[in-house]
């Protein structure tokens, strides 16, 4: 789904639609910005580390040129103002944050970035799932705040293409590819039936 | 911290690789026996202790340090906490499970007051063997 | 039972290797005790009060003859030659080291067993009534929904860090064995009005320091929907259930507070949404799994039992550790891990053999564990019982005491437990020992002993229930009276001001006294009799007049 055609009836002004535009990749078919890959990047992505291309907005005040992280209140507050700039949103969500009234807008945004406060917490598994599954959200979907290895599987699952990584170990694993993982579920996870009999269990590493 | 006069502490916590319960001894080393224990008598000395012992931890030695008060009576050790009596002479029960096999290495050894507070009067702090009343044996 | 295939092999084995990569890295350090914290904790490692422990899952609580023989020789290879049988229809062992962890559970894989989930905030061992597959009672046996809800549960990516624990229970009795109301999730296996199988689900009970009963959400779920309703509900948990406070975070505590009918309203809506999605169960995929559980080849007309000599022992045992069985012939029988004076639910290595051993030749290869930490024969013939309980006597655990005041519910307590203030077995043992003479007399009276507030005795549902506190650094136990888990649900309340170690065993004692003097006669058990009667007379014979 073209993030342009979110919502036809918003007023897109040209500098944001060919800005937009720009940010589009060419054939992942799926919009989004992926920063150069560089090895002390903060962002795991498309099998590299990577630079973000995201600047993390205040709560308010001036905006810097470029795409922008913007968490939730300010986007309720200041929505008009920001698709009027134009460029690249992302939006930051708390751990727990309700999707109620964000849910019309998700097709603008090209990063959605989910906090993991602590390990244990694991409110995001949920709303990551929500924002892929009843939202059609496309773009793309980051793990920020406390990612550790042994989560990451378990977040690819449920629909996140982008972690935001500071822990040691777990970027030295990453880089050498040696995740230690279990590469096959019991359970499927998605909205899309599997074919075969046992479409509700089992399926191997995709 | 003790907040009572005449109570000392020690400084405990289990060995990482097999969980063994070991006290830190004057030459540094973590030890499954009260026996050298260091002893801090004020609040500064246990300040110390719980920085060593979270040095300790972070080199991956042992988990979960903490000091554990103690009473001086004739010259043993003997903890003010029913959970630290159990912790430092073992379960106290081992003698009633039936096939029980002994470890190699005693428990930690402890002057725990003999007729002291507790529900049983046997807890000496000597390893136990397995033995029990003839119903429980298993052939 | 079910049997694992080459994706259920793989899956297991592939789990040992990360939980081995997992110590490995632990034990170099490049994990810190606070990351590797909660990987160990979901492989069923703990650190206890003396070493670490492990907490091997018995899946609804069947087992075969060659998987308890397995846990037999780790208990003798790598521990102390003993294990604890849980309230959970687990084991545990106490004293495995981490270093030789890894090495256990690829035992345990190759006898199809397994360590998974057996902590943690995720969802735990799936229990069942432990006489599925062998009552009449039962609708059908509802061990494969069991299986299928413990399959699609595991390393689910979407619930492995949930806001605390989940438990759920399954019963397809009207007599509920399997205490389903004190389960985050109960569900009773039930025909449903057109004929179909299906459930009816109860959400929200659980012990602990607030204990609570389930509240019914559903009384009629069809059985292809199980999946997605249960998604359903860890769904609306996982996004709402408490963060803040690990005494607050069950599930229980969101529902009390903002009640059921709320909860079950977002649970409906969401359920609305995936029902008819990848999780819809196929009526094939529902047969394929209960063709694990198909019933055994029962002798159509096994031989009469043969003349024996009149012993009234055994005739006692049969009495009160059998139970009829759906197949003429044959019966279910307990084996109570509850010698008088001895540890509950503790089996030597050796014990274990022997057990095997008798199921191997009486009952199929299949043993079951009860959450009352009892093991159970579930398909001997009548004429065998006489050799069972010989067997039973050689190795020390032929107490004919299923159920009665001497079969003693009780956590490991502060024997063992780094979370427990107070220690439960010494209390367990005295009582035994203190009762056993009249236990006949007394009747059916379950005693549930928890070491702390976590209630893992479950003594909120014993009809007399003790709980160990700390006091002043010294043990204390508060007594509680007419608590009940089965259909009858009841949380037990407390009588009164706390007893010494001492004190609490001849409080049971009294309350016993108590019992016997004011029930209309034997055929009113003390539940009936403390529902009657209510508290006062016991508070009074314990405290006094006020």
């Amino acid at each position: 789904m073209d993030v342009l055609e979110a919502d036809p009836d918003a007023p897109v002004t040209e500098a944001a639609a060919a800005n937009l535009a720009a940010c589009l990749p060419g054939g992942s078919g799926r919009p989004g910005l992926s920063g150069a890959a560089d090895p002390n990047g903060p962002i795991w992505k498309e099998g590299a580390f990577r630079l973000d291309p995201f600047q993390v907005a205040p709560a308010s005040g001036e905006l810097g040129p470029g795409p922008v992280l913007v968490a939730k209140a300010r986007w309720l507050s200041d929505r008009a103002q920001l698709l009027a700039r134009g460029g690249p949103l992302g939006l930051f969500l708390e751990a727990g944050t309700g999707l109620d009234d964000v849910a019309d807008d998700v097709g603008r945004f090209v990063l959605i970035a989910l906090d993991f406060p602590k390990f244990s917490d694991g409110r995001a598994f949920s709303t990551a799932r929500l924002l892929r599954e009843k939202f059609g959200y496309r773009g793309e979907l980051r793990a920020v705040g406390n990612v550790l290895s042994d989560q990451i599987l378990f977040m690819r699952r449920v629909g996140f293409d982008a972690f935001e990584v500071s822990h040691a170990p777990t970027r030295r694993a990453l880089g050498a590819g040696e995740l230690a993982e279990v590469r096959l579920y019991y359970q499927p996870v998605g909205a899309a039936a599997e074919p075969g009999t046992r479409s509700w269990l089992r399926t191997g590493a995709g | 911290m003790s907040k009572t006069s005449g109570h000392v502490q020690v400084l405990t916590a289990n060995r990482l690789g097999d969980g063994t319960v070991v006290f830190l001894n004057f030459d540094g080393d973590w030890v499954a026996s009260l026996t050298g224990v260091v002893i801090a008598r004020s609040p500064d000395e246990a300040l110390g202790l719980e920085a060593r012992g979270r040095f300790d931890a972070g080199r991956n030695l042992v988990v979960d340090p903490y000091l554990v008060d103690m009473r001086e009576v004739k010259g043993a050790l003997l903890p003010l906490r029913q959970r630290e009596r159990v912790r430092l002479a073992g379960p106290s029960v081992l003698g009633d499970v039936p096939g029980y096999l002994a470890p190699a290495a005693p428990f930690a050894q402890a002057d725990v007051e003999p007729g002291g507070q507790g529900i049983e009067p046997d807890r000496r702090g000597e390893p136990r063997q397995a033995s029990g009343p003839a119903r429980k044996e298993a052939a | 039972m079910y049997r694992y295939d080459e994706f259920d092999a793989e899956f297991v084995r592939q789990r040992v290797a990360q939980f081995r990569d997992q110590v490995q890295r632990r034990l170099r350090g490049e994990l810190t005790e606070d990351e590797f914290k909660p990987l160990r904790l979901k492989n069923g490692v703990y650190l206890q009060l003396h070493a670490y422990m492990l907490r091997i899952a018995i899946p609804y609580g069947t087992l075969s003859a060659r998987q308890l023989r397995k846990l037999a020789h780790l208990a003798r290879t790598y521990d102390r030659g003993f294990g604890h049988f849980t309230t959970r229809q687990n084991l545990q062992f106490n004293w495995p080291k981490l270093s030789d962890i890894p090495d256990i559970l690829d035992e345990l894989a190759e006898v199809e067993m397994h360590a998974i989930q057996t902590s943690g905030n995720n969802v735990r061992n799936v229990t069942a009534d432990h006489f599925a597959g062998a009552t009449a009672e039962e609708v059908v046996d509802p061990r494969p929904y069991a299986e299928i809800i413990r399959q699609w549960s595991s390393l689910h990516p979407e619930f492995s860090f949930l806001p605390r624990k989940f438990k759920i229970g399954i019963t397809a009795s009207e007599h509920d064995r399997a205490a389903i109301q004190t389960h985050d999730i109960g569900l009773q296996l039930r025909r449903l009005a057109d004929g179909g199988l299906g459930f009816a689900v109860w959400v929200g009970g659980g012990q602990g320091r607030t204990p609570y009963l389930a509240k019914k959400i559903r009384d009629q779920l069809p059985e292809a929907d199980i999946l997605s309703y249960i998604e359903a509900i860890l769904r609306v948990y996982n996004l709402h259930g408490r963060r803040d406070n690990i005494h607050k975070a069950r599930i229980k505590i969101l529902i009390n507070s903002i009640g059921a009918d709320v909860f079950a309203a977002e649970v409906e809506a969401e359920w609305a949404r995936i029902k008819d999605g990848v999780l819809k169960l196929p009526p094939a995929e529902i047969e394929r799994i209960a063709g694990y559980f198909a019933a055994p080849a029962f002798a159509a007309r096994p031989p009469p039992a043969g003349l024996r000599p009149a012993d009234r022992s055994f005739d006692r045992w049969v009495t009160r550790n059998s139970h009829a069985h759906k197949q003429p012939g044959y019966a279910i029988v307990t084996i109570t891990l509850k010698p008088i004076g001895g540890i509950p639910g503790d089996a030597s290595a050796a014990q274990m053999e022997a057990i095997a051993e008798l199921a191997e030749r009486f009952s199929f290869a299949e043993v079951r564990v009860s959450h009352e930490q009892n093991l159970v024969l579930p398909h001997v013939r009548l004429g065998d019982l006489w050799a069972v309980y010989q067997e039973l006597k050689r190795i020390g655990l032929a107490e004919a005491n299923a159920g009665l005041v001497t079969d003693i519910i009780a956590c490991p307590g502060l024997d063992y437990c780094a979370l427990a203030n107070a220690r439960s077995i010494p209390i367990a043992q005295r009582i035994s020992a203190r009762l056993a003479p009249r236990q006949e007399q007394v009747g059916e009276l379950k005693i549930k002993i928890s070491g702390c507030i976590n209630a893992c005795g479950h003594h909120h549902v014993g009809a007399i229930g003790i709980l160990g506190v700390e006091k002043r650094g010294e043990e204390h136990y508060q007594l509680l009276l007419g608590g009940s888990g089965a259909e009858d649900a009841a949380l037990a309340s407390i009588t009164g001001p706390g007893f010494s170690p001492d004190g609490i065993v001849d409080a049971v004692e009294t309350v016993v006294d108590t019992y016997l003097k004011l029930r209309t006669g034997p055929q009113e058990a003390f539940l009936a009799a403390y529902t009657r009667l209510g508290a006062q007379p016991f508070k009074e014979a314990l405290y006094g007049r006020a």
